[in-house]
């Protein structure tokens, strides 16, 4: 405001602006690095419901649904069994013929896998070990483990429910997604689990989040 | 005498010495210049180094439909392909969305006896099909010895879409050993179906073909 006459403004101005630009600009980058830098941040991954369809890179999913399904004994020495299936369209995006697979017993595993039923995680609530779980495409009389190129088929992935026990409500779990990629020992590309590091193993990076309610009464 | 002692003493001296200082001269740029000519050789055969990948690659024995095709350790012959609607097995009738396509195929060995793995039906854009694991090894060609010097024939299944039909071919190869080895022969043989018949095929498939002999 005191002013003395004769000088220029800008003059004065100069010494100002020169330290605090660099001042906001500092700031500027220090937050920007305490925010984790300039990488993109992960995408967080999509809650789906059923009938949602998800890209997976080799494989094209349709959440179809969960149910309980009965089976019949074939004679008098079985017994009926009941179990929860997660029913999926499974579409083969890639060149080959492929296994369905099983979702693998140790996230820490699971990275290794390049099969459908491989990229199903953390799949809640748990069943025993012994009730599974079992993995199969259902085809006219018969089933199969091969999901063709180009061919869209049913998987089917099930737990028994043993005795009496009561059926979820609802069951979730997460869907990794596969990309074609060279490995580090060899120059032919495949597809693998897209996968982070995370100390020695790898984990894989979740595509989406599934929660599919269990529908009941149902028998096969 | 000490004359002519002296002189073949005195000449294969002044002989040896001159070539060989010209020869030390010479050997010392030949042996750089062959010294250079290894070092290259050795840098472009590492261009050619066949990494993991590449060595598991096969050697594929092209040929056609009724043709002995020869993969040194054995010969592969594609005699008939039928489409079907569905298939008896001995315990159950599978059917499909697409079709069946039952390969009969003759086969036999030049030394060994060996056992064809599965083949894969080759489309012309690419696309791999394992034979189908629906119908048992047992009723395949799959499941018998060949043995050399005897012609051995059965089938092999494939359940494909009818659009994977034209210019396809089916590639025959051996199991794969414990024992990896780089570059093992196979047999890849071009069903000759062209469109139009590709079409033919998949409009004469029958209802049910049968394993049962």
């Amino acid at each position: 405001m005191t002013e003395p006459s004769g000088e220029s403004p800008e003059k004065r101005r100069r010494p100002v602006a020169v330290p605090a630009a660099a001042l906001v600009a500092f700031t500027a980058f220090g937050i920007t690095a305490l925010l984790g830098g300039l990488n993109e941040t992960p995408e967080e991954p999509e809650p789906l419901g059923q009938g949602a369809v998800l890209d997976q890179g080799l494989y094209s999913t349709k959440l179809v649904e969960s149910r309980v399904t009965l089976e019949r004994a074939e004679n008098r020495f079985e017994e009926d069994k009941r179990f929860v299936e997660l029913v999926f369209d499974v579409t083969n995006k890639g060149d080959e013929t492929r296994t369905v697979g099983v979702p693998a017993q140790k996230l820490e595993q699971a990275y290794l896998s390049d099969s459908f039923a491989g990229s199903l995680l953390k799949i809640n609530p748990a069943f025993g070990e012994e009730a599974g779980p079992f993995a199969f495409v259902r085809s006219k009389g018969g089933d199969t483990q091969q999901l063709h190129p180009g061919v869209t088929s049913q998987v089917i992935v099930r737990y028994e429910l043993e005795g009496d026990r009561r059926p979820p409500e609802k069951i979730s779990f997460e869907m990794a997604s596969f990309e074609f990629r060279t490995d580090f020992n060899n120059e032919l590309p495949r597809w693998m689990m897209v996968a982070t590091e995370a100390g020695d193993s790898y984990l894989p990076e979740v595509k989406a989040r599934v929660t599919l309610p269990v529908k009941k009464g149902g028998a096969a | 005498m000490t004359t002519t002692e002296q002189r073949p003493e005195a000449a294969p001296e002044r002989r040896s010495r001159r070539p060989g200082r010209r020869r030390a001269g010479e050997s010392r740029l030949l042996g750089l210049a062959a010294g250079l000519l290894l070092v290259g050789g050795a840098m472009g055969l590492q261009t050619m180094h066949l990494n993991a990948g590449e060595m598991s690659l096969p050697l594929t024995y092209a040929g056609d439909k009724g043709e002995d095709v020869d993969a040194r350790r054995f010969t592969v012959r594609v005699d008939s392909v039928v489409a079907a609607k569905s298939i008896e097995n001995y315990s159950t009738t599978i059917g499909t969305d697409h079709l069946f396509l039952v390969v009969n195929a003759s086969a036999t060995s030049s030394r060994k006896p060996y056992k064809l793995a599965q083949p894969v039906l080759l489309t012309a854009d690419g696309k791999k099909f394992d034979a189908t694991d629906r119908v048992d090894d047992a009723v395949t060609l799959a499941n018998t010895w060949v043995q050399p010097d005897i012609w051995v024939s059965g089938r092999f299944v494939f359940e494909a879409p009818a659009s994977a039909l034209p210019g396809a071919s089916v590639v025959f190869g051996l199991p794969s050993s414990v024992v990896v080895e780089p570059n093992q022969p196979e047999v890849e043989i071009d069903l000759g179906l062209d469109e139009e018949g590709a079409r033919k095929l998949a409009a004469s498939a029958q209802d049910v073909y049968s394993v049962k002999k």
